[in-house]
């Protein structure tokens, strides 16, 4: 008689955790459920103020589509809106439209794109790929700045990849921003790779924040789920998981999903090199102050992007515009993000000084924003963002077919090192876990890995 | 060395969705009984609004067919169904000139399905709503016939109990009393109802005696409405009431697995999916009352309409609904079916 299947461990209760953990359980697969943390959700958490102000680690976003698959489409609310605008010299310009009407951007756009029609290499780095696409003048002034402000890394240094996300063409573009206007819902555009994009699928966001969908899908996992659990070591065995040592003991496993950072990943790992490459992936750490303020739609657009160094952030987002259920009303908060290293002093400032050195800078854009400043809260992570350095571009691609390791799997946004945003990471979970089970009627993957 | 301790989520202060929401289970597919899906709608129920729940309609990735992701719990049934649904209630009081014709219409269907039937034939409908077309055998066929229904709706059973008919409050699983008892089966409008499609068909199988018929009738997933409406507004979807939705082929896998051989596996026109799509539409958009009122059951017009442009479908055989004969092979006897003669 064989021994009871271990079960399939998960590392972290986040998003993509608790889709892989749903997932398998709803196949009858044995799973269990590591967290570090004292709560679900990861970034994916959310926080109500007292005042009732909801914000999450920057604005996410979620669709219909999303929230039906998991069964929360009764919670939340359609946005009507999104708009991003970028402000240069002092000067607000819509995206893409305004900026393209700018007669300067135009040309140096056209130009480029004139150029180079036959026998054009592809771009190697993120700077090549904005000239590329952008032309000079927009690659100079908007979109190389915003890039390595986010990132942190020159725009030389980045792998042309980062583009990847923004691949739409003007005329897609044009045709949702038509289908929002006509149906005024917020029809999504260049936020989902894995499925396809439609007039039927716009954005829409929780009442209390997107922590929602993480709280939905643990339910029915309370038995599997552990909090304050930090997974210690992953213990492979010849190129094999067997087992994961969380809080001094050995529990077995036959596979192991882990939606940690890879460079975390790669020290976890016990009984193998084939996971040392990734200890010098990157991750951008990110400060997200939120300003409370009295007034609504003091920004010209939903995103702002704030391109000129002189500022210490480069986006700044009002996301009661377009969600009005975010802020009491008569009241708004802007998000504004801003990109640093944990050696930096702006990581370690103290909340009230960051409000400061955000209304100063403010100032230009709402020039009575002291008036209106009722204090701010502000979250910090130091895993905001993947940053795509060209140095291990081939390693991260190698990642995203496999770990190299039998049974382990990388998952998540984190996990898988890539920019997806929420709604790919749900379908490319569950397409990671499908990869494990056989899909037809056949053995289970408990049998697969006995 | 201690042992991990188990601390579990912590108890939610507040429900996470709001109390008017329902109980929603998740669905596989019924062919392949397999997760294995990709999203093709998002929607709502457009046409009774039963609650603010959104639905995800998936197509299975192994078979390719149709269905309803999450669905409504048995315990939410009575809210999904509310006493106005029009199965409970398609009289000629609320229908009027469409009630007249669609009865014409499907009482010369109907008995071309019972063509070389026995004077003595029993017949069972499944899933019988208000006994419409038990009412139409009734009153179009031989007076020997045997005519039962069956459904598992409280509401509908009682409608058509007061039209005089012999209707029993089940599922069919549970006529196991019968087994080999009937020569004909109807199963119109149902089996996309239905939890298990397989079970329910395989039990019908086993209430036909050897050679018995079985005729279902239900919304064809790869007509021309639902090409151009399967995004969201596809009336055929029904959100959240119909569960499985097939095509010629995914039918015939249906019956394979129910144990039944195909007879015949053709399409027949109604003009109800066209019109429920556009109002669906319209409704979502907001349209004016009056518009959205040009397409409904009880408008003429767009019926007619769609009745015309179904025509032409059938032609190319796309038509709107998929009309199935299957048939319970000669041989397959079970030990315990009794004699029915």
């Amino acid at each position: 008689m064989p021994a009871r299947t271990p079960p399939v461990i998960i590392i972290g209760a986040g998003m993509a955790g608790l889709t892989a953990a749903s997932a398998l359980r709803r196949q009858g697969v044995p799973v269990r459920l590591f967290e570090a943390g004292r709560e679900i959700a990861g970034l994916a958490a959310s926080f109500v103020d007292e005042e009732g102000f909801s914000f999450d680690f920057g604005a996410h976003f979620i669709t219909n589509r999303l929230a039906a698959a998991i069964g929360v489409g009764a919670a939340c609310r359609d946005v009507r809106y999104y708009g991003e605008s970028v402000v240069l010299k002092g000067k607000t310009y819509s995206y893409p439209f305004g900026l393209a009407a700018s007669p300067r951007f135009l040309a140096s756009a056209a130009g480029r794109r004139g150029r180079g029609v036959f026998g054009r290499k592809a771009p190697e780095t993120a700077a090549e790929w904005l000239y590329e696409s952008y032309g000079d003048a927009l690659a100079e002034q908007v979109a190389i700045p915003i890039m390595e402000a986010w990132s942190g890394a020159s725009a030389d240094r980045l792998a042309a990849s980062v583009g990847e996300k923004f691949g739409h063409g003007i005329g897609h573009t044009m045709l949702m921003k038509l289908a929002t206007r006509v149906l005024k819902k917020a029809v999504a555009s260049g936020y989902c790779n894995e499925q396809r994009e439609s007039v039927h699928v716009w954005h829409v966001y929780p009442e209390g924040g997107v922590s929602l969908l993480c709280k939905k899908m643990a339910e029915g996992l309370e038995d599997v789920l552990q909090l304050q659990s930090p997974v210690q070591k992953i213990i492979v065995d010849s190129g094999r998981v067997v087992a994961v040592r969380v809080n001094g003991q050995e529990v077995a496993a036959s596979a192991v999903m882990s939606t940690a950072p890879v460079h975390i990943l790669s020290k976890l790992v016990e009984g193998t090199t084939a996971l040392q490459h990734l200890a010098r992936f990157r991750y951008r750490p990110m400060v997200f102050v939120n300003l409370r303020l009295r007034g609504r739609g003091l920004m010209q657009d939903v995103v702002t992007w704030v391109p000129e160094r002189e500022f210490p952030f480069f986006r700044v987002t009002e996301a009661p515009s377009s969600m009005p259920w975010l802020a009491p009303p008569g009241k708004t908060m802007l998000t504004v993000d801003i990109g640093c290293e944990t050696s930096d002093p702006v990581w370690s400032m103290p909340e009230e000084q960051l409000g400061e050195l955000c209304l100063e800078h403010l100032r230009h854009m709402i020039p009575d924003i002291r008036d209106r400043y009722l204090g701010c809260r502000v979250l910090r992570t130091p895993i905001a963002y993947p940053v795509y350095l060209k140095e291990y571009e081939e390693e991260r691609l190698a990642l995203k077919r496999s770990t190299g390791v039998d049974g382990l799997y990388s998952i998540g946004r984190n996990g898988e090192f890539s920019h997806m945003l929420l709604e790919d990471l749900y379908w490319r979970t569950l397409k990671v876990v499908r990869g494990m089970t056989p899909s037809r009627p056949g053995p289970t993957l408990a049998r697969v890995v006995a | 060395m201690t042992a991990p301790s188990m601390i579990p989520h912590p108890p939610l202060a507040a429900p996470l969705l709001p109390s008017d929401t329902l109980r929603l289970e998740e669905a596989q597919c019924c062919l392949c009984h397999a997760a294995d899906d990709e999203p093709l709608a998002v929607g709502e129920d457009f046409e009774y609004h039963t609650s603010r729940d959104t639905y995800l309609a998936v197509r299975c990735r192994g078979c390719g067919l149709v269905y309803l992701k999450l669905r409504p719990a048995d315990s939410e049934l009575s809210r999904v169904y509310p006493p106005s649904y029009h199965a409970f209630d398609f009289s000629p009081r609320r229908y009027g000139l469409v009630y007249a014709v669609r009865h014409r219409l499907e009482a010369r269907r109907l008995l071309a399905f019972c063509r070389g039937l026995s004077a003595d034939a029993r017949i069972l409908d499944v899933g019988c709503g208000d006994g419409f077309h038990l009412r139409l055998l009734r009153e179009f066929g031989p007076s020997g016939w045997t005519l039962n229904g069956i459904d598992t709706s409280a509401r509908a059973v009682e409608a058509a109990r007061a039209a005089g008919l012999s209707v029993r409050l089940e599922a069919v699983q549970e006529l196991g009393d019968e087994a080999g008892r009937y020569d004909l089966a109807l199963l119109i409008a149902t089996i996309e109802h239905v939890a298990d499609p397989v079970e329910v068909l395989s039990a019908v199988r086993r209430l036909l005696r050897p050679g018995g018929r079985v005729v279902v009738a239900t919304d064809n997933s790869s007509s021309w409405s639902f090409r151009l409406f399967k995004g969201r507004h596809w009336g055929g979807y029904h959100f959240p009431r119909h569960w499985y939705l097939f095509s010629p082929t995914t039918i015939a896998r249906l019956a394979e697995r129910a144990g039944l051989e195909v007879e015949r596996l053709g399409t027949m026109v109604s003009p109800v999916n066209w019109t429920y799509s556009i109002r669906n539409a319209l409704t979502d958009w907001n349209a004016p009352r009056w518009l959205v009122e040009r397409f409904s059951l009880s408008s003429p017009v767009a019926l007619g309409v769609f009745t015309l442009l179904g025509m032409v479908q059938q032609l190319f055989g796309r038509g709107e609904l998929l009309e199935v004969v299957l048939r319970r092979p000669i041989d397959d006897v079970e030990r315990e079916t009794p004699d029915a003669s």
